[in-house]
């Protein structure tokens, strides 16, 4: 005969902010895989502008080729700010990068601690009204959502990078910081 | 207000439970003991405390640790309401800022909460500080350790969509014991970092796996220990790249004792330690990783941030065979909570 135990639910964490778990695939490398969710960076041209690239330490060669590709698609600049990499940027480096850019890309989440704080540092400047998006691989896209949406920025811009990103070398990498650049003008568009 | 959920069973209730429990991943894949709400109430009741007491949040989906979700991750683990003070005082540890949680419990690296305990509260908890305690046996250490990891599960959210452990790790099902403080020639590791001995203290370690360190057949010198003690140092885990952590040396009482009358307390063993993991930065692999990230001190890599940070504590059978070496998470420090008793936690 059936019978009905009534049990405790073990969790307290926001689970309508808990994203269905395997439910969405990462979508496939090369597409535009941009999340154009709410906010974008509104930088629909990247002549005269000043971008921040916010680096967890783990940018390393492609960020420097992004940078190079940046600057050959127009940006005014193109500066590097160095946040720690398993824990979120100091206040004081996000204060002056949403007073001196246009606009800001953070970067890069390729695990799951270091893909939730870059992301939250992208929520972050979000927060101080600057237009922002964070690069990741698509591995941690679950993260990454749950990251923002935990801090209130559940339509923070997330931007899937070849996932081989931090040990790419010759075309290939220089290929994809030519294809991200792209994309975040696009985003801006 | 913790939730309810009514679960109807047919002819093998404690399966069918379990089977609810591990598809919404509610457990560790493992059976629980079913968290009825009238024998959970009981548990709760029959420790004292308040099931209204608020720790925090802890990530990375910031679930509140009250006293009533501990409980009931408590009571899946198979704990006593008597072993509650231990976990509020672990989940207080873990919410130091020194210990990093959210790393910690997104990462890929396999890492997982090891909880030491000292104090005069070990036996009567049932904690155990002798022979396999790291495996399985007739004490808590299990249940504890169970407790400390359900409780990052299921109230700060490290579940498979946000636990990106590339392999895991056996730490990540329990890892908890105590100290054998009297059978330590030395003054127990609480007492090394300010706690009096009459306080009951709980060290969080982020532990990345154990390495049997091992000696036997004639290898009755200090001189032995300290060449294999060497050896492990040198395995950093992922301190690799970042000169930072606090690993654990565990040592058995034997070889406590082989030290100890050669003149090497912990300090001077921590001192050892700390010179001995220097790795010379020519042979060091180059990969895409600035050498920035590193702290170099004449062209050797220096593994460790200071000697202190080389934990050492005594445990195991007695027999001067084995030392274990947690190895470091490198981007979380180990912290320290004393274990409030119940009318400390009442007020």
């Amino acid at each position: 005969m059936p019978q009905t135990i009534r049990v405790y639910d073990p969790r307290t964490y926001p689970v309508e902010a808990a994203p269905p778990a395997r439910a969405e695939a990462a979508p496939p490398h090369g597409t535009e895989d941009l999340r154009r969710r709410g906010q974008r960076l509104g930088v629909r041209s990247l002549t005269g502008k000043v971008i921040a690239l916010v680096d967890n330490r783990k940018l390393l060669a492609f960020g420097a080729a992004l940078r190079d590709q940046l600057l050959a698609q127009g940006a005014a600049d193109v500066v590097r700010y160095d946040s720690p990499t398993y824990r979120p940027a100091a206040d004081e480096t996000l204060d002056e990068v949403a007073a001196t850019s246009d606009a800001a890309i953070t970067g890069l989440g390729n695990c799951g601690s270091c893909t939730a704080l870059t992301c939250q540092d992208g929520a972050r400047l979000s927060q101080r009204g600057l237009l922002s998006a964070t690069l990741i691989i698509p591995q941690f896209q679950f993260v990454a959502t749950t990251a923002t949406t935990t801090f209130g920025y559940a339509e923070h811009p997330v931007l899937h990078v070849r996932e081989d990103v931090d040990f790419a070398t010759g075309d290939p990498l220089e290929r994809e910081a030519e294809r991200v650049a792209r994309l975040i003008l696009t985003v801006g568009g | 207000m913790l939730a309810q959920v009514d679960i109807t069973v047919h002819d093998d209730a404690q399966y069918e439970v379990d089977e609810y429990f591990r598809q919404h991943e509610w457990s560790d894949g493992l059976p629980v003991r079913t968290p009825r709400v009238d024998l959970v109430d009981r548990f709760i009741e029959r420790s004292g405390l308040d099931p209204a007491l608020d720790l925090g949040t802890l990530p990375p989906k910031h679930g509140r640790a009250t006293l009533a979700a501990i409980a009931v991750n408590a009571y899946m683990a198979g704990c006593q309401p008597a072993h509650l003070p231990l976990l509020v005082g672990a989940v207080e540890a873990m919410l130091q800022p020194d210990f990093n949680l959210h790393p910690v419990q997104a990462t890929t690296n396999p890492v997982a909460p090891l909880l030491l305990v000292n104090g005069p509260r070990r036996d009567a908890l049932g904690i155990s500080s002798g022979r396999n305690l790291l495996g399985p046996g007739p004490h808590f250490n299990g249940a504890v350790g169970r407790a400390v990891r359900l409780i990052l599960r299921n109230i700060g959210g490290a579940t498979s969509d946000e636990d990106m452990a590339t392999h895991g790790s056996p730490g990540k099902y329990t890892l908890c014991f105590a100290e054998a403080e009297e059978d330590s020639p030395w003054e127990p590791l609480h007492v090394a970092h300010g706690f009096d001995r009459s306080d009951d203290v709980v060290t969080t370690v982020p532990a990345e796996g154990v390495l049997n360190v091992h000696t036997t057949w004639g290898n009755t010198r200090a001189e032995h220990l300290l060449d294999v003690y060497t050896r492990a140092v040198r395995t950093p885990g992922s301190g690799l790249w970042w000169s930072s952590g606090t690993p654990l040396f565990l040592l058995c009482p034997g070889h406590a004792e082989i030290l100890d009358r050669e003149g090497i307390g912990r300090a001077e063993l921590q001192r050892f330690l700390f010179d001995a993991a220097r790795i010379p930065l020519r042979t060091m692999p180059l990969g895409n990783i600035p050498i920035g990230n590193w702290t170099v001190v004449d062209d050797h890599v220096q593994l460790f941030g200071k000697p202190e940070d080389i934990l050492v504590a005594v445990g195991g059978g007695p027999e001067g065979h084995h030392t274990v070496y947690f190895l470091p998470f490198c981007f979380s420090s180990a912290t320290w909570a004393r274990v409030k008793d119940v009318e400390e936690l009442r007020s």
